[in-house]
């Protein structure tokens, strides 16, 4: 069996990036993206900031997954969405407290955090960001 | 400059009877057996997943010792999808620059070791972004599923649209020795089929075949390795700026014609990295061989098919020949090998001069392209 | 207990899962009908969490919106507890995965959780009224958040729900609701508990009521109004911790609170008991409405057992931040049924493979 536990250091060097959606910002071409990262993207440029990005946006293109990986079965089927911020950054996350035959593109969507996945019963919880259909407008 | 002398495959199937190793050493006697046994002076292995799969890292020594070749250099070249055509384009260079004389490329992928679902589908996931899609729960097929997504909505087409390409690949592999599925599929087999990740469906993909082919890169054979180039590009679909858009192909399959100074209306076949049906469909629009949103229509009317004007994936591609990942682009060079030698029976295509070979890593992270002239 | 300086409400907020499923459904699965068995809890419906979701992603919601209506840079908070008695782990914190969600203190912050059964949400506010109070710290934030455990086919079942709610605690003068006085009674006394590594609490039955809820509730709450010369007639609203939704009515009566001062904060009719949640979601409820210099009396109860007391004063400030959050009700209106099997799954009841890879 390939169990691929949680990554300690990893998850914990990347908890600001899943806790708070921290993204880069470019000084040389003035754009945003997801996840932080040294060299932007974009334009290649090494003048990077590092911002909190907007909770919320709404969903550009969606699948619903119905076979998962190890370590996500038991959450099957999730939806996987492309995600457009409000500033134009875009990420992938799951969607959350919708079910997948409710899901349309275009819709509005914020930053919740959820279990993203554990490994058996005594291994880390992994948290992170999803997104789910705003609460209040 | 490079040849290829001699190719050699195994069947792509569940070889329950067979390891890792077994598979690469009969690709590889076949494959000697075919050039007439040259001395080989270098090896080059291709594989993606040994390290995961069958927790074999190290693989090149391991093959090299079980086939009996003493003291020639070594390694495994790994670029996921892609891994035999850069493991050939090494080998390439290790002919054209001197340093190597004759190199016998080896590609292998044995996932049927693996026995559970979502470990298959964990392993053939390694090639997303580990930290921000696959540890959200992304996986190969989501990704396929939202670039599907996304060319249904802009091109507004159906999900059977997509069926067109497993179709003909399924149709093309039938008289297909060494073919993973040889019968022909129905669409509305294909439109009943599970979904993987809506609207990716069960057809729309290949399965995970074992299987070895191997090919001898020399400096003197009866086909020419007249281009070459691989191109990488952006792994995160949420960076991309078009998710329909293969600038990777583009780049890779320009730069290979030009160094074969060739153009796209000389080549007698070509063979794509089919991954999935909307995977193929891209590829087919990047390389120019049909314009963006017609190809799923170009398919449905013949023209990729082995007696249509631009024979595509004789063979049955990664959908109906088998997809042993890491070994798939020998593959594809071997079997273009035995084309354009006039040696593969039913599924030969009349009077082939050359050919060029498109394989992906990822869902497009990178590519590479291959042309070959007799 | 009174603190050396003003404190009080900076901020509020609650969170409650969108799942719901009704007692009718939980009977239903064991045989039983509902009517005859378990109408008398006056819980029509309970929330359950969804299949993602748990203490720390329940607090974390409830805090990020009381923050909303704090309005203050999470980093000036100096002190961060989370009472509940269903922690993700074991052992670990779930207050730290807090600090570092909402960036709070830049670290510099005590943190911890709390444990009283239903009372410690209640227990961790006394903990940061007294550093506020002390001067030592201006700002501190506070979580009450249980996914409750009831046993499967127990009557606990019924009334065992997910929710929570936060507070941000600080000075008087930015107080949108001033913390005049708390007080509390312990004793040891055996109604219900859980073992550990048991999976789900035994209780006692009827002996849970008049010994345990009903005494010490009343015990607290008499001793608060005694000390600070206050009469059930003083206050516009009570809020007493709602196991069912007969107990906190009753509790009322025998105080001398009228219903309609009790009802704008008794939630569990809706959601069920949220246990660590049930008086400070109570309370939330009671803030999203309360005018202007309404007098609430909070009054939770923990079984082993022992209650908090706290005299609340709402200030002119409340009306500026109300709507900054989502509401009490707004995420009571949020709804989805579910049935046992669902339930069972998002409650993770089933038995799966022993080297399973996760929940």
């Amino acid at each position: 069996m390939v169990l691929e536990r949680t990554s300690i250091p990893l998850y914990w060097r990347d908890r600001g990036i899943k806790y708070r959606l921290l993204g880069g910002e470019c000084k040389s071409c003035n754009r945003r993206f997801f996840p932080y990262r040294k060299v932007c993207p974009h334009c290649g440029s090494t003048d990077v900031n590092k911002v909190n990005l907007p909770r919320r946006g709404r969903v550009v293109s969606f699948t619903v997954v119905h076979n998962a990986p190890r370590g996500f079965e038991y959450y099957t089927p999730y939806v996987i969405a492309l995600i457009e911020l409000k500033d134009g950054t875009r990420l992938l996350s799951q969607l959350t407290d919708v079910e997948p035959d409710e899901v349309r593109e275009g819709m509005e969507v914020e930053m919740v955090i959820r279990i993203h996945r554990t490994c058996g019963e005594s291994w880390l919880i992994a948290y992170g960001y999803k997104f789910r259909p705003v609460l209040k407008k | 400059m490079a040849y290829i002398s001699g190719a050699g495959f195994t069947r792509v199937t569940n070889h329950w009877d067979l390891s890792l190793e077994d598979l690469a050493v009969e690709a590889g006697i076949r494959a000697l057996e075919d050039s007439g046994h040259e001395e080989i002076d270098a090896v080059v292995v291709a594989n993606s997943f040994s390290g995961t799969a069958n927790g074999q890292e190290d693989l090149s020594s391991i093959i090299v010792d079980q086939l009996g070749i003493r003291d020639a250099p070594s390694f495994k070249v790994s670029l996921e999808g892609a891994s035999g055509a850069a493991a050939i384009i090494t080998a390439t260079a290790l002919v054209n620059s001197g340093i190597a004389r004759r190199v016998l490329v080896i590609g292998v992928e044995k996932m049927s070791d693996v026995t559970a679902l979502e470990d298959l589908t964990l392993i053939s996931s390694t090639s997303l972004d580990r930290r921000f899609e696959r540890e959200i729960g992304a996986t190969i097929h989501s990704q396929h599923a939202l670039i599907m997504q996304t060319y249904m909505r802009r091109y507004n087409i159906g999900e059977e649209d997509f069926g067109h390409f497993p179709v003909l690949m399924h149709e093309n592999a039938c008289v297909v020795p060494h073919a993973q599925f040889r019968y022909k599929l129905k669409l509305e087999n294909y439109m009943r089929s599970p979904y993987l990740a809506e609207p990716l469906k069960l057809f729309d993909v290949p399965a995970e075949g074992d299987g070895a082919a191997a090919v001898v890169v020399s400096e003197r054979g009866e086909v020419k390795i007249s281009g070459f180039s691989i191109s990488s590009g952006k792994v995160m679909l949420s960076l991309r700026e078009d998710l329909l858009r293969l600038d990777v192909v583009r780049s890779s399959v320009k730069r290979a014609l030009d160094m074969a100074e060739m153009d796209l209306s000389s080549i007698s076949f070509t063979k794509i990295h089919d991954s999935s049906s909307v995977l193929a469909y891209l590829q087919l629009e990047s390389i120019g061989l049909a314009e963006e949103g017609k190809a799923p229509q170009l398919t449905a009317e013949g023209r990729f098919s082995r007696d249509g004007e631009m024979p595509v994936n004789p063979e049955g591609g990664l959908k109906a020949r088998g997809y042993p990942v890491g070994a798939s682009a020998v593959y594809q060079a071997a079997e273009a090998y035995l084309q354009l030698t006039g040696r593969v029976g039913e599924s030969q295509i009349d009077g082939a001069k050359s050919c060029l070979l498109l394989s992906i890593s990822g869902v497009g992270s990178g590519a590479t392209s291959i042309v070959l002239t007799r | 207990m009174k603190p050396d300086r003003d404190v009080g409400i900076v901020g509020w907020g609650a969170y409650v899962p969108r799942y719901r499923i009704r007692s009718e459904e939980l009977a239903r699965a064991w045989g039983r009908s509902w009517k005859r068995y378990a109408a008398g809890i006056m819980v029509e419906e309970k929330s359950l969490p969804g299949i993602d979701e748990d203490t720390f992603t329940i607090a974390y919601e409830a805090a990020y919106n009381a923050l909303l209506r704090a309005r203050i840079d999470p980093r000036r908070i100096g002190a961060t507890y989370v009472g509940t008695e269903s922690k993700p782990y074991a052992v670990k914190p779930t207050a730290t995965l807090l600090v570092e969600a909402l960036d709070i203190g830049e670290r510099r912050t005590t943190g911890a959780d709390f444990e009283f059964a239903c009372k410690a949400g209640t227990e961790a506010l006394q903990a940061a009224i007294g550093l506020v109070g002390s001067g030592m710290i201006d700002y501190g934030l506070v979580v009450g958040a249980d996914t409750a455990q009831g046993a499967p086919g127990d009557a606990l079942e019924y009334t065992a729900a997910s929710g929570g709610a936060a507070l941000v605690i600080g000075p008087g003068k930015d107080s949108v609701a001033l913390i005049k006085a708390s007080l509390s009674y312990v004793s040891d006394t055996p109604d219900f508990w859980r073992r550990q590594h048991e999976r789900y609490p035994a209780h006692t039955r009827a002996f849970t009521g008049e010994p345990a809820y009903f005494h010490h509730i009343m015990s607290a709450a008499r001793a608060l109004m005694d000390q600070i010369n206050t009469s059930p007639e003083d206050y516009d609203y009570a809020v007493f911790h709602q196991p069912n939704g007969k107990f906190p009515l009753r509790v009322g009566q025998k105080l001398g609170f009228s219903p309609e001062k009790i009802k704008p904060g008794l939630i569990t009719s809706y959601i069920g008991n949220t246990y660590s949640g049930s008086a400070l979601i109570g309370l939330s409820a009671v803030l999203d409405i309360a005018p202007p210099e309404s007098k609430i009396l909070v009054v939770s109860f923990g079984s082993g057992a022992g209650s908090d007391a706290f005299h609340i004063e709402v200030t002119d400030k409340i009306e500026n931040v109300r709507e900054l959050a989502p509401k009490v009700m707004d995420y009571i209106q949020r709804k989805r049924y579910v049935d046992y099997t669902v339930y069972a799954r998002n409650r993770r009841m089933i038995h799966m493979m022993k080297d399973f890879s996760g929940y």
